[in-house]
């Protein structure tokens, strides 16, 4: 017993201690990118609607304002909003999550620092009878990080517990909520956007159809109807860049459960290198999707 | 054969009945594939409103299609509701669980903790002056043991 813990002591001393709570703080990592990914599809669903509402009103007989076209858009799709309120929970939730397993993972297992320090100090002023100092400022150097690292092995090995007990005990909850977002994203967000581009490709159709000129006579009249695909066609290459946001959301949220699970099921044998290939390819695509749209 | 080209009610009948009001069994994904069906008749509706400027049933068709328009947003609504309560208990352990962990980091620096460490420099100080490594290994497992002790 003594041995082995020397050892873990001698280990914390050469390299530290945290090397199997590393993969716990990649998978909070990992979890906060998703759920920064998730977060704008809370307020899309809303704004997807609106924008749907506003074609329409394009569509639509009678006198045109785009100002009241807007608001009544707004109105229409109001509840849609509120709805985003409640879709933006889950992604808090998981955020949440992240960051506390993030904190317990890269907590600095150093709280006992200035303890020692000020024990140090203490014994540094210790002198024998004939003046001379107690304890040499390297004998007390060596013991003092002797000290830090059995208190450093103590303090980790609490924070490992919690760690672990955090990740099993919220598993089920973390794949409620996971499925929840996928839900979200997956069917109601996305049948969203599908209706919406539905019109604006409908839209997109007459306006092409509307830009013929039969003679060069025409062209003129013509040129608001061409201009105007340009607006029309960036709008359908925006909704088309948001479902491949959803497509990857929903694909990939699996692999950050399975992730946690796996975390779970090996916590005791992860090393520093545990494996997190999906989740790092999510976040991965994640991040190719966002550039994509960073470039529009 | 002649393919009569469906009216206005035509394309929302199906659509009004398909999505008539769901159940409680009914899941989030079920509600939101019954708001896809009336969104997607309602924009059958508005392309054949755009298509056919001249059809005698376009008011019909209007009013199909705000019906139609209003349903799924009513059904996608309720969707994120249903899922808002179905999560509600998931979404409140993790909280609680972030909040755990808060308080552990919080709380670690406590008294007990400070007076075991405070004590052990002392006797590992003692071992280091002797150059005692058997000695320093004891005094390491009785901080370990003290520390262990002292959780809570």
């Amino acid at each position: 017993m003594s041995k082995r813990l020397g050892a873990a002591v001698a280990l914390c001393l050469l390299g530290g201690c945290a090397a199997q709570m590393q993969p716990v703080a990649d998978f909070g990592a990992a979890a906060n990118r998703l759920a920064t990914a998730y977060k704008p599809f809370a307020t899309g669903l809303a704004t997807s609607c609106e924008q749907r509402a506003r074609y329409v009103a394009l569509g639509n007989p009678g006198a045109f304002d785009a100002a009241v076209a807007q608001r009544a858009a707004a109105s229409q799709c109001a509840p849609l909003k509120e709805a985003g309120v409640t879709a933006a929970l889950f992604g808090q939730a998981l955020a949440e999550y992240a960051t506390a397993l993030a904190k317990a993972s890269g907590a600095k297992a150093t709280v006992f620092d200035s303890d020692l320090r000020g024990m140090t100090g203490v014994a540094g002023k210790l002198v024998a009878r004939d003046g001379t100092a107690l304890f040499d400022s390297t004998k007390l150097g060596a013991a003092s990080k002797i000290a830090r690292a059995a208190a450093v092995l103590a303090t980790q090995g609490r924070l490992e517990v919690l760690t672990r007990a955090t990740l099993q005990d919220n598993h089920a909850a973390l794949t409620i909520v996971v499925e929840a977002m996928k839900s979200y994203a997956g069917s109601v967000y996305a049948g969203q956007l599908v209706d919406t581009h539905d019109v604006l490709a409908g839209e997109l159709g007459r306006l092409v159809l509307a830009s013929d000129a039969a003679t060069p006579a025409d062209v003129e009249s013509r040129l608001p109807w061409r201009f105007a695909q340009a607006a029309a066609g960036a709008d359908i290459a925006a909704n088309e860049l948001e479902m491949r946001r959803v497509r990857a959301f929903a694909k990939t949220a699996d692999a950050l459960v399975a992730a946690h699970a796996d975390l779970i099921a090996n916590f005791d044998k992860i090393g520093g290198a545990r494996r997190l290939e999906l989740v790092s390819a999510f976040v991965a695509q994640v991040q190719a999707i966002t550039d994509d749209a960073a470039a529009l | 054969m002649s393919t009569a080209q469906p009216s206005a009610a035509d394309i929302a009948a199906g659509a009004v009945s398909a999505t008539s009001a769901p159940t409680d069994g009914d899941t989030a994904d079920a509600l939101a594939q019954l708001a896809d069906v009336a969104g997607h008749a309602s924009t059958g509706l508005f392309n054949y409103r755009r298509d056919n400027p001249a059809a005698p049933d376009l008011d019909q068709a209007l009013n199909l299609e705000m019906t139609l328009d209003q349903r799924a947003i009513d059904l996608r609504v309720q969707a994120v509701r249903l899922l808002g309560a179905q999560t509600a208990q998931a979404l409140a352990q993790m909280k609680d669980a972030s909040q755990k962990v808060d308080a552990f980091l919080a709380g670690e620096k406590k008294i007990e903790g400070q007076l075991v460490i405070a004590s052990a420099v002392i006797g590992l100080a003692g071992a280091a002056l002797v150059g005692d490594a058997g000695g320093i290994l004891a005094a390491v497992v009785s901080v370990h043991s003290a520390l262990d002790a002292a959780k809570s």
